[in-house]
């Protein structure tokens, strides 16, 4: 038997019992799945279009919310099938689009073009983390303690938050610009977000209220997030809100990528030594995935959590890398598709 | 697109089955639904979105920034790095035996806590200036480096283990 090659096979061993139940269990708890997956869908609409909307700020239009969702999306999908602890999900992350900005601007620094060297970084990445994956890597994770995953966690955190902050702040600087004495759009912009967050802090906790039942105080915590945002969105549409002209998602009309460029990037755009040297800054880049990766994976993981099923650290880190790659879709010839990989 | 902390726990608070414990009056987890299905489905919806664009626009931007503070202070609660900063505000009698606090003293928690302040500051600060961003993973090597070579003159191994950070073998 080929699995008992692989050094994480017991991995697999500790997981495979589970498959089938991995998705028939979601079937027979529909009550707990529906509004999860409403939530949810929120929860990562929002830093994929956010961070979409931020990338192609950065990157002059070349990554945009379109590439974002797509990449995000389809990442996520092909890791619910194939990862190793399916309750972990793949987004884009601050840290992830930090990279790809400075990557971005090392490329326009030394005019060379964005979309090979971004490319070639996918490759080697996807590379690295397959290898790493592949060699059982995960282990080494656990040198890395809880001191510094509290810090990590706390960063995720606080940046979470400093993006809200800086959101609402760029209203103000905005509309203090055209006219310091007419601050109504920023105030209403800015109780809108701590009425979303206040309010949605209240739903999820009223489970430990004495209101009502049970079973109404359950359905309240289930739905009530999405409550709250289909809420505040339907209220910015009524006339007499809508003339504060709060700022909606921007978003592109129409499905195009950003810039409305092909979906084809040349891999051999770059000449041979750079596609090598690419290797470098895909270490940088291995090195954030596999500490952000296992970190979340590991919190996931934790005991607090209580789940049965069991981990499998180095299934997950081989999911990742052959995403990393697959997220060169529709290869034709030398050609790929970058989606945002980051 | 690599595992997401946030989105990841939050799934997992998704999932759970709470119980309102009586005695502690604090809300326990029971048991998780660990499930492939809705992770599918979540990505697929999201896949496409692209689809629904115009409906996508009328979302407003203060709802995601609301959406983001309930996310960053819902991954909060459970960090214990983030209490002991607030219970370095407590009375040491308030808090319960088994409380860092009570266990080392408020001098040694203090010290340990306001390592990883200064963690979290560096960390945030390098992330921060965009030309030397590119290296941040080095940065968890240093915090790793840190936690393994410095702490370990100030702090005993059960000191680690009292602050719930034992040292690995």
């Amino acid at each position: 038997m080929i699995i008992h090659l692989i050094p994480h096979r017991k991995d697999i061993l500790r997981r495979k019992p589970h498959y089938l139940s991995d998705w028939t269990d979601g079937f027979k708890r529909k009550r707990q799945v529906i509004p999860a997956v409403l939530f949810l869908y929120f929860a990562c609409l929002a830093p994929a279009v956010s961070f979409g909307t931020i990338a192609s700020e950065i990157t002059n239009g070349s990554i945009g919310v379109v590439e974002f969702l797509l990449g995000s999306g389809m990442a996520g999908v092909m890791y619910s099938i194939f990862s190793g602890q399916p309750m972990a999900f793949l987004a884009p992350t601050g840290l992830t689009l930090a990279f790809t900005s400075g990557l971005f601007r090392f490329c326009s620094l030394r005019q060379m073009s964005f979309f090979p060297v971004y490319a070639w970084v996918g490759i080697w990445t996807s590379f690295f983390m397959t290898l790493l994956g592949v060699a059982g890597s995960s282990k080494a994770i656990r040198y890395c303690t809880r001191f510094t995953d509290e810090v990590f966690n706390g960063l995720l955190s606080v940046n979470f938050i400093y993006e809200a902050v800086s959101s609402l702040r760029r209203n103000f600087m905005i509309a203090h610009m055209n006219d310091p004495m007419n601050l109504t759009m920023p105030f209403v912009a800015l109780s809108m977000a701590l009425g979303t967050f206040l309010s949605t802090m209240k739903v999820v906790k009223f489970e430990a209220t004495k209101f009502f039942n049970t079973k109404i105080r359950t359905q309240i915590k289930n739905f009530g997030p999405v409550t709250v945002i289909l809420t505040f969105t339907l209220l910015n549409l009524l006339p007499w809100f809508k003339k504060f002209h709060v700022p909606t998602l921007i978003v592109p009309d129409t499905f195009q990528l950003a810039g409305g460029r092909s979906f084809l990037v040349g891999l051999k755009d770059i000449p041979t030594n750079y596609r090598m040297l690419c290797a470098f800054p895909a270490i940088l880049l291995t090195a954030l995935f596999f500490m952000d990766q296992n970190i979340s994976v590991r919190l996931v993981n934790s005991p607090d959590n209580k789940l049965k099923k069991g981990p499998a650290y180095n299934v997950d880190l081989v999911a990742l890398g052959v995403i990393t790659g697959g997220e060169f879709e529709f290869t034709s010839a030398h050609h790929f598709i970058p989606s945002a990989f980051c | 697109m690599c595992g997401a902390t946030v989105q990841s726990m939050n799934h997992v608070r998704a999932m759970s089955e709470t119980r309102l414990n009586p005695e502690t009056n604090e809300i326990e987890i029971e048991r998780v639904t660990e499930t492939r299905l809705t992770g599918f489905i979540i990505h697929a919806m999201l896949a496409s979105t692209v689809m629904l664009l115009p409906l996508i626009k009328t979302i407003p931007i203060p709802v995601v920034s609301g959406v983001f503070l309930f996310l960053g202070r819902k991954l909060m609660t459970g960090n214990s790095f983030l209490q002991r900063v607030t219970d370095a505000f407590a009375e040491r009698r308030r808090l319960p035996d088994n409380n860092p606090l009570n266990l080392l003293g408020r001098k040694k928690t203090l010290i340990y806590t306001g390592v990883q302040v200064l963690c979290l500051l560096g960390l945030f600060g390098f992330k921060q200036i965009s030309s030397i961003t590119i290296f941040f993973p080095a940065m968890i090597g240093v915090l790793m480096s840190i936690r393994a070579f410095a702490l370990p003159k100030i702090f005993s191994d059960d000191d680690f283990v009292a602050l719930g950070d034992p040292t690995p073998v």
